[in-house]
C-alpha cells in the first residue's frame, strides 16, 4: 500500500483515470466495428448446423441449392480440405486436442457444422442451407458428462487422426480429452488427521459470454490474391496461423486485421468462423461476409465448460487447512478446445490461495454430444472457486467458526509461495513463484466494512424475506509464464507524436489506453501523443492476444521497454542538440531538460532526427515474456434477501474489494470489476442452459437465457486495494477475469445464511432454492 | 453499404433521417434496421435482431423504439433520429461527452443505444431519479461495464443538459 | 404462402376497415408491429398501419373509461386515468409488459389480439371487468365482454376484417383496490407467472366483490371465477388468502414451461395470486396510495 502510494505521487499518466482513447468516436457511432464498411460485392455466407446429437453423415445433397440463383460457393466435407485441428486460439503447439476439421463426415452435437454457403444475399444464403438435404446415421450420443467414460459408451472422437500435439495423456477411445493428476504432500494423512471434513461436489453449469457483437468475419483477396481476413477477435496472430492452417495455404498470405471489438469475455478466443469465411471467399473470388445471428452463438459458439467439483476438504479444530483434495470432471462438450487449460487452471488459479500441505487435485476432462466448452473469462477459477469458497463456508459452520477467519487464517501473503505454483501450470508442469504483492488481507478488511459483516452476520431473519451475507476470497493470475508473449513498436513523429503499434489486443476492455498510458509515463509526456493501432497482423508485432488476464502485466511490460528504448533515443539527440551529456538529462511535459534549466522539446528532437542530423527513425521494437504470474487477489461480499414464499433471491449489495497490483487506469480497473462482477451474479442466478432430452438448446435467445439488464444491476461497491507488484509494468497485475469467480460462492454462502440452505449447484434460480428450502433440492 | 441485391418486390419508404429527407428502398419484409444499415447509418447496431438487446435503438418521432423491431414501411413520413446526428468524436453531444467521461464505454457496441435511450429521458426528465434512468434503459443490454458507470453518465449528462451545456 | 407486397396507411377508420377487408391472407392490421414483425412478411399480402387512426384516446365516457386500441403501454403505465386504486392493475401491468423500448410501441389492441401466453395487459384487462369495441367494414360496431374474445384465442374469435377500436372499463366507485404483479427471472422477462387482482370492499372492509386473472400458467388467461364466491362477505385476512392460494394450486393446470416444473408453477402461482389480492385490498383501504 505505501509503496504504491508514494509511487503514485511520481506518476503523471500511470494510476490517473485518463480519458479511454476510442470512446469519443464510439459514443459518436463512428464506423469502427467489422460490419460498418463491407468491400464491394461482399457475399453474404450462411452455415447449416447438425439438428441431432451425434451422426454420421451419409449422404449430402447439394444440387437443389445449388440450383437456387444467388448461391455461389457451396461447402461440404466432399470438397473442402481435411485438416484436423483445434479451433482454440492459443500458442502454438496449442495444448487442446487436434480433433476438428473445417467440415466432416460426422456431427457431435446439436449444433455443429455441416455445410457452409455463400450467396448474393443473406436471405439466399439461408434459403440455400435449407436446401441442402443430408441423410444422417444417427448414433447414440452422451448427454451426461458423468457418463462419458462408462464402459460402453459411444465414442465420440473416432476418427484416427485425434491427437494431442503436446505430450499429455489423451484417451479419445474412452471420450477423455484431458487428465491431470497432481499430489503435494501427504493428502490422505492431512485429510485424516482432520478435525472436520467437508466432502461435497459443486456443479457450475453452462453459460454463454453474450459479447454484444455476435462472431463476424469478413475475408476477402486483395489485388495480389492475399487473403485479407477482417475479424471480431480477440487473437489475431493465432487467428491468423489457424486460417492458414485450415486453409492449406502460407502464413504470408493470411493479413488479419482486427477492428474495434464489440466484446470478447474469451468467446473470441476461438478461431470459430474465420477458417469458414476464408475459404468461401477463396472460392467464390469473392469477398464474403459470415456473421453469427444470437440463436447461433448460443448454440454454436463456444460456452463455459460446466464442471463437477468435488471438494474433500480437512480442517484442524482451529480451522487450518490440513489437508485439501479438488477432483473435477469437466464436461468439454463435442470437441476438446481449452480442456486441458481450463481444467488444470481450476487447481492452479484456486489452490494456491489457501497454504496446505498436503493438496491433491485431479482432472478430466471428458468429451460429451452437447456444446462445446472454451475460453471463458475466469477459465476454469469460476467453476473451482464456487467449489472451494462454498467448502471452506461449509467447514466454517461446521466448526462454529467464522468463514472469513478461517480465510484470514490460511489465505497466502506477501512472500509466500504454494507448491502448487510449481506443479501445475497450463497443460504442463507449473513455473515455481513467491508472491510478490499480496492486498488480500486489507480486501477482506475493506469488503468486510463496506458490506457490514459483523452486525450482518449476527442478525437472523425468521420471516418470509430473509437476508444474509457471505464472502469468498479469489485469485487469478496475470498471463502464462513462461509462455505468453508480448511485443510492441513505438516510432515517434515529428509533432512529438508517437504511433505504438501493439498486437494486443483491445476487444473492449481499455488496453490501448492502458497502454498509451504506460508509454505515455515512460517518456514523459501526454496521452494524446500516442497514436494505438491494434491490431494488423502486416503491421503491428507479434502478441497472443488478449486472454488469461495477461495484456496490461505482459504486453504492458513489452511497451514499457519499447517506450524505454524510444527514450533513449530522444535523449542521445537532445544530447547533441543542448551539447549536454545524456546522463544529465531527463524527460518532462513532452521535453528534454538538462540540469541548467536548458530544454529541448520532443518535436525539435523528431524534426532534427528526421531532417538535421544524422537522420534517423527514433523508434524501438521490445518483447516481454514472463517467468511469473502474479496473482491479483479479491475479497467479494454479498448481501442477499431470500423470499422463501417464491425462491427469488434478490441480492441487495454486492462489495467487490481488488488487489491488482496498481490500477494503471483507475476508472477502467473499476469498469472491469463491475463488468465481471455483475456477469458473475446473472450467471449465478439466471443464466443456463436449458436442453431437450437430445441435445438441443430450448432456449438460444435474450428472452429466455436471461442476462441482467439495466434494471436488474443491484448495488454494486468496488474497492480498489492497490499493492505494487515488483514484476510488472509501474507496479500493476491483472483486473479482467477475477471478480467473474466471486458471485457463485459469495452468494450461495449468503443464501446459507439468510436461509441456512445450501446450494450446490448452479444457478440459484427461484425454483432451485424453493426446492431447497423444501428439503427437495433440485 | 452494398448488402444484398433487391428483390423484384421493393417499396420504397418516404422518412427523414437525422433532419435529411430520404427516399430509401426496401423489401417489404425488411426490418428498419436492414435500412438503416444498408444506406450507411453504421451507429444502428445489429446486436441481436429480435428485440432484445436494444443495440439497434433509434428514435422515431423522438420515441425510443427498437429498429430491429419495426419494418421499414412502418417508419413511413416518420423522423429517425440516429446518433449519428447528435455529435462527432471531435464535436460530442453532452450525452455522448457524459458517457466518454464516466466511464461509461467500455466496448462501445451499445453505446449508440443507450445514448439515445439516455437523450430520450432526458427530454421528458431533464432531473431523473435513478429509478426512472433504470426504467428509461431497462431493455438496453451492455455486458462489459456492469452498468454502473453508464448510470453515473445519464446522470452526468443530465447535470450536463442542466447547465445548458447543449450545443 | 403469401408474402408481403405493401404497406397500406389509411387515414380514417372506414378506409382502414376497407383495406382489412379481404381477410387475414390479403391485409392484416399492423400497429406496434413488435409481434407482427416476427412473420417476416410471411402470410398476408399488405399491412394496413392502424397507428394514424386517431385510435389513441384515453378517456372518461359515461360510467366507463374508454382506452383507444392503438393507446401505447408506455403511456398507459403513466396514465393518470389509470392511476386510481381501482384501475391501478392496469397500470402497473402495462409498466411491466416489456422494456421501454417496447412499451414504447406495443398498444393495448396489439397486446389484447396478438395475445402470447406472458402478455401481461389482458390479464388486468379481465380482472377489470373490460368490453372491447370491434369495428368492421359495412356492419354496425359490436361491443362484448372481453372475457368473450378469450375463451379461444382472440385472433380465432375475430371476424375476417374485424378490428379492435376501443376498450371500455367500468369506472370504480370508491373503496376498491386492483394490482398487478409479476414473477419472472429479470425484470425484462417473460412472467413465470403473473396475477390481476380487483377487491371492492364494503365500509366494514368485507369483501363486496372480487375478481382474479393468473396469466402466463395456461395457454389463455386464467379467470378465478370462484374467487368472487369465496371472498365475499369475508375479510381478507390471512386464513382466507391462505385459503385462495390453495385454492389456486388445486385449480390451475400449468401448461408445460421448459423455465420451471409445473409443480413450482403451481406453488407460485398460490403466492402471487395471494399476494396480489392482498396488494389490492390495501390499495382499495387507501393504505397505499402511491405506488
Amino acid at each position: 500500500m505505501s509503496d504504491s502510494s508514494q509511487e503514485s505521487k511520481r506518476w503523471n499518466v500511470v494510476n490517473h483515470p485518463v480519458t479511454k482513447i476510442d470512446a469519443a468516436a464510439l459514443a459518436a457511432g463512428a464506423p469502427l466495428f467489422c460490419d460498418d464498411e463491407l468491400p464491394p460485392g461482399t457475399l453474404f455466407g450462411a452455415v447449416k448446423w447438425s439438428p441431432v446429437a451425434h451422426a454420421r453423415i451419409l449422404r449430402i445433397d447439394t444440387s437443389k441449392a445449388a440450383a437456387l440463383p444467388g448461391v455461389q460457393v457451396i461447402l461440404t466435407h466432399e470438397n473442402v480440405p481435411r485438416v484436423v485441428r483445434t479451433t482454440a486460439g492459443q500458442g502454438f503447439p496449442e495444448p487442446s486436442p487436434y480433433d476438428f476439421t473445417m467440415l466432416d463426415r460426422k456431427v457431435r452435437f446439436v449444433g455443429d457444422r455441416v455445410a457452409a454457403v455463400a450467396a448474393d444475399t443473406r436471405e439466399i444464403a439461408r434459403h440455400a442451407i435449407e436446401l441442402i438435404e443430408v441423410e444422417y446415421e444417427e448414433l447414440p450420443a452422451i448427454m451426461d458428462a458423468r457418463q462419458a467414460m462408462a464402459d460402453g459408451a459411444p465414442v465420440i472422437h473416432d476418427e484416427p487422426e485425434a491427437r494431442m500435439i503436446i505430450v499429455a495423456p489423451y484417451e479419445p477411445a474412452r471420450n477423455l480429452a484431458a487428465h491431470v493428476k497432481v499430489a503435494v504432500g501427504d493428502l490422505q494423512a492431512g485429510l485424516e488427521s482432520a478435525a472436520t471434513r467437508v466432502i461435497e461436489t459443486y456443479e457450475a453449469h453452462y453459460a454463454q459470454h453474450c459479447p454484444i457483437e455476435p462472431h463476424i468475419t469478413i475475408a476477402w483477396q486483395d489485388g495480389h490474391g492475399r487473403l485479407m481476413v477482417r475479424t471480431s477477435t480477440q487473437v489475431p496472430f493465432h487467428a491468423r496461423r489457424i486460417v492458414a492452417q485450415a486453409c492449406e495455404i502460407p502464413v504470408r498470405d493470411v493479413r488479419v486485421i482486427k477492428p474495434r471489438i464489440g466484446g470478447g469475455f474469451g468467446a473470441k478466443q476461438e478461431v470459430l468462423i474465420e477458417d469458414l469465411a476464408a475459404m468461401l471467399a477463396l472460392r467464390a473470388g469473392r469477398p464474403v461476409k459470415l456473421e453469427y445471428t444470437r440463436s447461433e452463438e448460443f448454440i454454436s459458439a463456444r460456452t463455459r465448460h460446466p464442471a463437477h467439483v468435488t471438494i474433500d476438504l480437512g480442517l484442524d479444530p482451529e480451522g487450518r487447512f490440513v489437508g485439501l483434495d479438488m477432483k473435477v470432471l469437466l464436461n468439454t462438450g463435442a470437441y476438446g478446445a481449452h480442456a486441458l487449460t481450463v481444467g488444470c487452471n481450476c487447481g492452479s488459479k484456486v489452490l494456491p490461495l489457501y497454504q496446505c500441505a498436503n493438496v491433491g487435485f485431479e482432472l478430466n476432462a471428458v468429451y460429451t454430444n452437447l456444446p462445446v466448452g472454451g475460453a471463458y473469462r475466469g477459465y476454469g477459477a469460476t467453476q473451482a472457486a464456487f467449489a472451494l469458497e462454498s467448502a471452506i463456508d461449509e467447514a466454517a459452520a461446521k466448526l462454529g467458526l467464522c468463514p472469513l477467519e478461517v480465510r484470514r487464517k490460511n489465505h497466502i501473503g506477501p512472500g509466500d509461495t504454494s507448491p502448487i505454483f510449481k506443479v501445475l501450470g497450463e497443460g504442463t508442469e507449473g513455473v515455481e513463484q513467491s508472491i510478490g504483492s499480496c492486498g488480500l488481507s486489507r480486501c477482506i478488511d475493506l469488503g468486510a466494512e463496506a458490506i457490514g459483516w459483523t452486525e450482518k452476520r449476527a442478525r437472523r431473519d425468521e420471516g418470509r424475506r430473509r437476508r444474509g451475507v457471505g464472502m469468498c476470497c479469489l485469485m487469478q493470475g496475470s498471463s502464462i509464464p513462461e509462455v505468453d508473449m508480448g511485443a510492441a513498436s513505438l516510432k515517434m513523429n515529428e509533432d512529438g507524436s508517437f504511433n505504438l503499434l501493439v498486437g494486443a489486443t483491445d476487444l473492449g476492455t481499455g488496453s490501448d489506453t492502458v497502454l498509451a498510458q504506460i508509454a505515455a509515463e515512460t517518456l514523459n509526456t501526454d496521452v494524446e501523443q500516442m497514436i494505438v493501432l491494434s491490431s494488423d497482423t502486416d503491421i503491428t508485432p507479434f502478441d497472443v492476444g488478449a486472454y488469461a488476464s495477461s495484456t496490461t502485466y505482459l504486453s504492458g511490460m513489452a511497451v514499457q521497454k519499447a517506450a524505454a528504448g524510444v527514450r533513449r533515443q530522444i535523449l542521445e539527440v537532445a544530447s547533441q542538440i543542448l551539447e549536454l551529456p545524456m546522463e544529465s538529462l531527463h524527460t518532462a511535459n513532452g521535453a528534454v531538460l538538462g540540469p541548467d534549466g536548458k530544454s529541448v522539446s520532443f518535436s525539435e528532437v523528431a524534426i532534427r532526427s528526421l531532417y538535421g542530423k544524422n537522420q534517423h527513425q527514433i523508434q524501438a521494437v521490445a518483447s516481454h515474456i514472463s517467468e511469473k504470474s502474479p496473482p491479483p487477489f479479491s475479497a467479494h461480499f454479498a448481501e442477499v434477501e431470500v423470499d422463501t414464499a417464491t425462491g427469488l433471491v434478490r441480492v441487495l449489495k454486492y462489495v467487490s474489494a481488488v488487489d491488482c497490483g496498481t490500477a494503471i487506469n483507475p476508472q477502467l480497473a473499476e469498469g472491469q470489476i463491475e463488468g465481471a462482477t455483475l456477469n458473475g451474479i446473472c450467471y449465478a442466478l439466471t443464466e443456463r442452459y436449458l436442453f431437450s432430452s437430445r441435445g438441443k438448446m430450448r432456449n438460444p435467445s435474450f428472452k429466455h437465457y436471461k442476462i441482467f439488464g439495466p434494471a436488474d444491476l443491484p448495488e454494486l461497491v468496488t474497492i480498489l486495494v492497490p499493492t505494487y507488484e515488483p514484476t510488472g509494468p509501474y507496479g500493476a497485475k491483472s483486473v479482467s477475469e477475477i471478480c467473474i469467480n466471486g458471485p457463485l460462492p459469495a452468494l450461495a454462502n449468503a443464501i446459507f445464511h439468510a436461509t441456512g440452505v445450501r446450494l450446490r449447484r448452479g444457478p440459484f434460480s427461484p425454483e432451485a432454492v424453493l426446492s431447497a428450502l423444501a428439503g427437495r433440492p433440485l | 453499404m452494398v448488402e444484398d441485391n433487391r428483390p423484384s418486390q421493393t417499396i420504397s419508404v418516404e422518412l427523414k433521417v437525422n433532419g435529411e429527407n430520404q427516399r430509401l428502398n426496401a423489401s417489404p419484409s425488411d426490418t428498419l434496421l436492414d435500412v438503416l444499415r444498408r444506406a450507411g447509418y453504421a451507429s444502428v447496431k445489429r446486436g441481436c435482431d429480435e428485440g432484445d438487446c436494444g443495440s439497434c435503438s433509434v428514435l422515431v418521432d423522438g420515441v425510443l423504439q427498437r429498429a430491429c423491431l419495426i419494418y421499414a414501411g412502418q417508419a413511413q413520413g416518420r423522423e429517425v433520429t440516429t446518433v449519428e446526428s447528435l455529435g462527432t468524436a471531435r464535436r460530442p453531444h453532452p450525452i455522448q461527452q457524459a458517457f466518454v467521461e464516466a466511464g461509461a464505454i467500455q466496448c462501445g457496441f451499445c453505446t449508440p443505444g443507450m445514448v439515445l435511450a439516455t437523450h430520450a429521458l432526458l427530454q421528458e426528465s431533464p432531473e431523473p431519479s435513478d429509478d426512472e434512468i433504470r426504467d428509461a434503459l431497462d431493455g438496453n443490454l451492455c455486458r462489459c461495464t456492469g452498468y454502473v458507470k453508464i448510470f453515473d453518465a445519464v446522470r452526468l449528462a443530465a447535470k450536463k443538459m442542466r447547465k445548458g451545456d447543449v450545443r | 404462402m403469401v408474402t408481403l407486397r405493401e404497406f397500406i396507411y389509411p387515414s380514417t377508420l372506414e378506409q382502414a376497415l376497407t383495406a382489412l377487408e379481404g381477410g387475414r391472407e390479403s391485409a392484416r392490421a399492423l400497429a406496434g408491429g413488435t409481434s407482427v414483425i416476427f412473420f417476416r412478411g410471411q402470410g398476408t399480402a399488405a399491412l394496413v398501419d392502424i397507428t394514424r387512426l386517431g385510435l389513441d384516446e384515453i378517456a372518461e365516457e359515461g360510467d366507463d373509461l374508454v382506452l383507444g386500441a392503438c393507446v401505447r403501454l408506455q403511456r398507459l403505465a403513466r396514465a393518470p386515468e389509470v392511476r386510481s386504486p381501482g384501475l391501478r392493475a392496469l397500470a402497473e401491468a402495462a409498466a411491466v409488459a416489456g422494456p421501454r423500448a417496447v412499451r414504447n410501441v406495443v398498444t393495448l389492441g396489439g397486446n389484447v389480439v396478438g395475445y402470447k401466453r406472458w402478455s401481461d395487459t389482458p390479464n388486468a384487462l379481465l380482472a377489470l371487468g373490460a368490453r372491447v369495441e370491434l369495428a368492421r367494414a359495412g356492419c354496425p360496431p359490436r361491443v362484448l365482454p372481453l372475457a368473450d374474445l378469450y375463451t379461444k384465442h382472440p385472433q380465432t374469435l375475430l371476424a375476417p376484417g374485424e378490428l379492435v377500436t376501443r376498450f371500455r372499463l367500468p369506472l370504480p366507485g370508491a373503496r376498491v383496490g386492483s394490482a398487478y404483479l409479476k414473477l419472472a427471472h429479470t425484470r425484462v422477462d417473460y412472467a413465470l407467472v403473473s396475477a390481476a387482482a380487483r377487491v371492492s370492499l364494503g365500509e366494514d372492509g368485507q369483501v363486496v366483490d372480487a375478481s382474479l386473472v393468473i396469466g402466463a400458467l395456461e395457454h389463455l388467461p386464467a379467470k378465478q371465477g370462484w374467487v368472487e364466491g369465496m371472498l365475499r362477505g369475508n375479510k381478507l385476512d390471512k386464513e382466507v388468502l391462505d385459503g385462495v392460494a390453495e385454492r389456486v394450486r388445486e385449480t390451475l393446470k400449468p401448461a408445460a414451461d421448459m423455465r420451471a416444473s409445473a409443480h413450482y408453477l403451481k406453488e407460485v402461482a398460490g403466492v402471487t395470486a395471494r399476494d396480489a389480492l392482498e396488494r389490492a385490498a390495501r390499495l382499495a383501504r387507501g393504505e397505499e396510495q402511491h405506488g
